[in-house]
């Protein structure tokens, strides 16, 4: 019986979506614009048009219903056909394969066609989206070394494919399919700047048409061997009208360009496999063909750049998450304390389940998001990679310390398995950008959006006086955090056994609302200073998503019968639960506000620190008499 | 006996110039009844002031020559005033162990209530009164009780005697405020002049907490006559100021002031240039902004923490800029002459090369002299300047 509903349910969605892509496909014709862009992936379903951005509208208490359904768009067939051409791939890296990367093993990953997979057929690459290349990534991420190298490599090439010029993609695209050149990002500077984004100028000379690059950057993965850096640099501001506007240009930089050093290479903690180094601009001249993106769409070009970027190396760090939950787990079944193996202590069983969700919703959260772009056209889901990118970092980092936790010393010892995981998980939590930033950009992206569709309420509430009779509205439909009821109809849409978690997601969202809206009234566009709510704010924004990705797809999992998918149903309800504590948490912090709380406790005593410039406690043992 | 008693009173009051309302009521009314006596009577001596050596030593022994002079301890009031009076002249004004040996003369026992009127209408008044004068001195100079005393006390006057209550809220408040200072200074300061010198101009630049302080010699400056120290003070921000201040516009060397670190005073020199009206009335446009509109917030980009503001990225107004002047470096100098300054300002030419552009003024406030002395402890500064050779400014 219930299945039956589920049934019609699900069919009156797919109905919806096959309506929507046959309308797309209509429309395709007559738009030669969306023709170009549908060629240009070639493969795949063609793309429908986007929705509002989903995580975006959480802020604003709106959740898509239609979006729990979990994106297939891979088709079926072309699964089939992907899991033959990737045989020979998963059998390489099942074979032997060892952590440094030489030229022979640079050799055969060209010839397995790695260095192509999201470059266009015609220009010699295996044409794969978003999400086929992900999924192929997995097995190359046997290594976290190859996961970096692949990851900003497969990125510079998005950054191409999506916003370079006809020129540059004719000029580069061929070449990086093959492997003949590899690409990398040079973004990172190992000193911080003062009042601009970047130390690295890029200057234009107005006689000679050129623009000039000066400046160093850091921690660039793959330094020595890469040929193709995609460097972001401070450029002049445009006008006088953009005086107070940071203004940055993108350049695609050949390695042998004259002015280019790449310095020795840099002594770090893990992932030894790939080398990272310094790079230094002196005086190198560019012209108007190493510009990507045009002079005023630069914003454009590194949002479109952190996208694919966050994704990919999410992905990397979901593998070695996975490698490190694998590792745990025999070593409980192997080890004996005091007669009782490891795996049968409740502690153990615990601490292994509760690694596993968030595992879990870091995969859900990658297919999701991957499947987002995939099937939607220009889908803005700049928030949904940033979550994705921090719920990783944190996962990662916990897994890490778990193993510590679990295997004491041992998990530290030069030659452990579980000690090369863990600097292998520093290392790619600090790669790229700081998580502190990431925090900030997560939850100030999302009040961007906000800010927009709750303007007209937010000017009127900071003025009750002028607005009496909005104030007395609002007084009327008062609700709390503590106790909330909802009726979005969200357990509709997904397996009736996951109507419990359904209810949390529509609780968590409802009270993510009201602390936006709580955040608005009392900090104005002040909020950007606060960055403590605006900490526990991204706290909330990435553990709905993480709830809602995974009971889409644990629903999905469910209903069509996947192997152990009653666990998934048990994965998704944990990280519902657990979620659904946490952000009341954090939500009923947010409305007390720093008072009431412990946020200005630690802000005083933060202020002292800092007058006193170091530990200024009076040792305990002190008399003053 | 009364006689006897008008005329011991009318000598210690003379010796001691205690005050007459603490004293007894009827007693000086006749002055010339009080030379007739005077000269009948032998004359009490006040053994404090003909003491030949003043230590510590000398105080503790005539205490203790007090106590064994007699069973009955006459005049210990009397005596106690006499001893308070003198503390500081011996050095002893800051040790508890003296106050102690003090209350030790009185007698214990005698002056504890044994009934509730007695110990509300203040049992022998004028005992408890000049313990709690004791304890208010003990006060002033910072010296906090210890439980030994407290348990003296109680010997004294009984749990219910006012010196108790004294010693109690003293014991209450005085740890308190040991430490509130947010600006501590070693306790005693230190004697060394160059050491009271550092401490003073760190303090006065904890305002920024860049500020870095640095010890010059002025031997590295050629031609310089004095050869002393200068203890320099200036942070990054300041160095940033001094470089935008417009170039025709003078800066001053401002000073001497004094600054107090506990009981010892350093003079110090500010270089400083008049205020900026115009970045100031700048500073005041921009802070008018309108919070109420969230329509356009901004997001940061690419490992940074905020988003830039337009008010964040405009300057901010730093503390160095006040309204009366905009303050570049502060500095005590070994002999605060005119050319340790001039040394100064060519040692911090070094770190900011554009102080050689700027022309720099002299604005000294009093007499600068070419030996005047830095830092003066109280009894330095009774004792008049040498006035020949100082030259006037």
């Amino acid at each position: 019986m219930i299945r039956s509903r589920l049934n019609v349910q699900q069919k009156q969605l797919f109905s919806i979506f096959k309506r929507t892509v046959h309308q797309q496909a209509e429309t395709a014709v007559d738009d030669p614009k969306l023709h170009h862009s549908s060629t240009a992936i070639q493969r795949g379903k063609p793309k429908i048009p986007s929705k509002d951005p989903l995580v975006k509208n959480f802020l604003v208490g709106f959740v898509d219903k239609q979006l729990l359904a979990f994106p297939e768009v891979i088709p079926r067939d072309d699964f089939a056909k992907l899991e033959k051409d990737t045989w020979g791939m998963v059998n390489y890296f099942k074979d032997s394969f060892e952590s440094t990367i030489t030229s022979q093993t640079l050799n055969d990953l060209k010839s397995l066609g790695l260095f192509g997979l999201n470059i266009p057929q015609l220009q010699g690459g295996k044409g794969y989206f978003l999400s086929e290349s992900l999924l192929i990534a997995e097995y190359e991420n046997i290594s976290a070394s190859l996961g970096t190298l692949f990851s900003s490599h497969r990125s510079v090439i998005d950054v191409i494919t999506e916003c370079g010029t006809d020129l540059q993609k004719e000029k580069y695209l061929s070449q990086l399919a093959d492997g003949s050149i590899i690409a990398t990002d040079a973004i990172y500077e190992i000193e911080p700047t003062k009042d601009d984004l970047f130390n690295t100028k890029a200057t234009y000379d107005v006689d000679d048409h050129v623009w000039i690059l000066n400046g160093e950057k850091s921690f660039v993965v793959n330094g020595p061997t890469s040929d193709l850096f995609l460097v972001m640099a401070q450029s002049n501001p445009m006008s006088l009208e953009h005086e107070h506007q940071i203004c940055c240009s993108i350049f695609l930089l050949d390695a042998n360009t004259p002015g280019v050093t790449k310095e020795s290479s840099e002594n770090k903690f893990g992932d030894v496999g790939v080398k990272t180094c310094a790079v230094s601009f002196k005086n190198v001249k560019l012209n108007e063909t190493n510009i990507i993106g045009g002079k005023m769409q630069n914003h454009k070009v590194g949002e479109v750049y952190m996208k694919y970027s966050r994704l990919r190396s999410s992905l990397v760090q979901l593998q070695l998450s996975k490698k490190i939950l694998n590792h745990l787990t025999s070593y409980c079944i192997n080890t004996k304390q005091c007669g009782t193996f490891l795996k049968d202590m409740d502690n153990i069983k615990d601490k292994i389940a509760s690694l596993l969700c968030p595992i879990y919703a870091v995969e859900s959260m990658i297919y999701y998001t991957a499947g987002m772009v995939d099937e939607f056209e220009d889908q803005d889901v700049t928030l949904e990679t940033a979550i994705t990118k921090y719920y990783s970092s944190m996962t990662l980092m916990k897994a890490a310390s778990c193993a510590m936790e679990f295997m004491g010393p041992k998990a530290l010892l030069k030659g452990e398995l579980a000690e090369e995981y863990f600097r292998n998980a520093a290392e790619l939590f600090t790669q790229g950008e700081p998580i502190e930033s990431l925090r900030s950009f997560i939850a100030l992206t999302g009040l961007q959006h906000a800010g927009v569709a709750m303007q007209d309420d937010v000017f009127r509430s900071r003025n009750p006086l002028f607005n009496p009779m909005h104030m007395f509205k609002k007084f009327i439909k008062s609700s709390n955090v503590d106790d909330i009821s909802t009726s979005m109809g969200l357990n509709e849409y997904v397996h009736p056994s996951l109507a419990g978690p359904a209810e949390c997601i529509e609780h968590c969202v409802a009270r993510l609302q009201l602390c936006v809206e709580m955040l608005f009234n009392r900090y104005g566009n002040e909020i950007v200073q606060r960055q403590v709510e605006i900490a526990k704010l991204t706290e909330i924004i990435s553990t709905c998503y993480a709830m809602f990705s995974s009971v889409s797809r644990a629903s999905r999992s469910y209903c069509i019968g996947l192997t152990l998918s009653d666990n998934e149903l048990l994965a998704a309800t944990a990280i519902c639960l657990d979620g659904k504590e946490r952000v009341k948490v954090l939500a009923q912090e947010i409305m007390k506000g720093p008072y009431l709380t412990n946020d200005n406790n630690l802000q005083r005593m933060s202020k002292q620190i800092f007058k006193s410039k170091h530990y200024f406690i009076a040792h305990p043992l002190t008399y003053n008499y | 006996m009364i006689n006897f008693h008008r005329t011991l009173r009318a000598v210690i009051q003379r010796n001691l110039r205690i005050p007459q309302n603490s004293f007894t009521r009827n007693l000086s009314s006749d002055e010339s009844q009080k030379k007739k006596e005077k000269a009948k009577l032998p004359i009490v001596r006040n053994p404090f002031d003909n003491a030949q050596q003043k230590t510590k030593e000398t105080f503790v022994d005539m205490v203790s020559i007090f106590e064994k002079r007699d069973v009955h301890r006459r005049n210990h009031v009397e005596f106690i005033y006499a001893a308070l009076k003198n503390m500081e002249e011996f050095g002893v004004h800051t040790d508890i162990e003296v106050y102690k040996s003090l209350i030790e003369v009185m007698p214990k026992g005698k002056f504890i209530p044994t009934n509730i009127f007695q110990a509300e209408f203040m049992h022998y008044p004028k005992q408890q009164q000049c313990i709690i004068d004791l304890l208010e001195q003990m006060e002033d100079n910072g010296v906090i009780p210890d439980y030994e005393m407290e348990a003296m006390l109680m010997n004294v006057f009984g749990k219910r005697g006012h010196p108790l209550r004294k010693y109690w809220r003293m014991m209450y408040w005085m740890p308190k405020f040991k430490n509130l200072s947010p600006w501590p200074v070693p306790n005693p300061a230190p004697s060394d002049i160059q050491e009271l010198a550092t401490l003073a101009v760190e303090r006065m630049c904890s305002i920024d907490i860049k500020s870095k302080i640095e010890m010059f010699h002025t031997e590295e400056v050629e031609d310089s006559i004095d050869k002393t120290w200068i203890i320099s003070g200036m942070s990054e921000e300041q160095s940033q100021l001094l470089t935008e201040h417009k170039k025709p516009n003078p800066i001053y060397i401002e000073g001497p002031s004094l600054i107090w670190l506990r009981n010892k005073s350093v003079h110090y020199f500010t270089l400083r240039s008049d205020p900026d009206l115009e970045k100031l009335e700048k500073y005041k446009k921009r802070q008018i902004e309108d919070t109420d509109d969230v329509s356009k917030l901004s997001t940061p980009f690419f490992g940074t923490m905020t988003p830039p503001r337009p008010s964040a990225l405009a300057k901010q107004r730093s503390v160095h800029e006040q309204n009366d002047g905009t303050i570049f470096a502060i500095c005590a100098t070994g002999t605060s002459t005119k050319d340790s300054l001039l040394s100064w300002i060519r040692l911090l030419e070094k770190s900011n090369p554009c102080l050689s552009e700027i022309p720099v003024l002299f604005k000294f406030k009093s007499i600068v002299g070419s030996n005047i002395v830095p830092v003066s402890t109280e009894s330095d500064k009774k004792k008049p300047l040498d006035l020949e050779k100082i030259k006037v400014v």
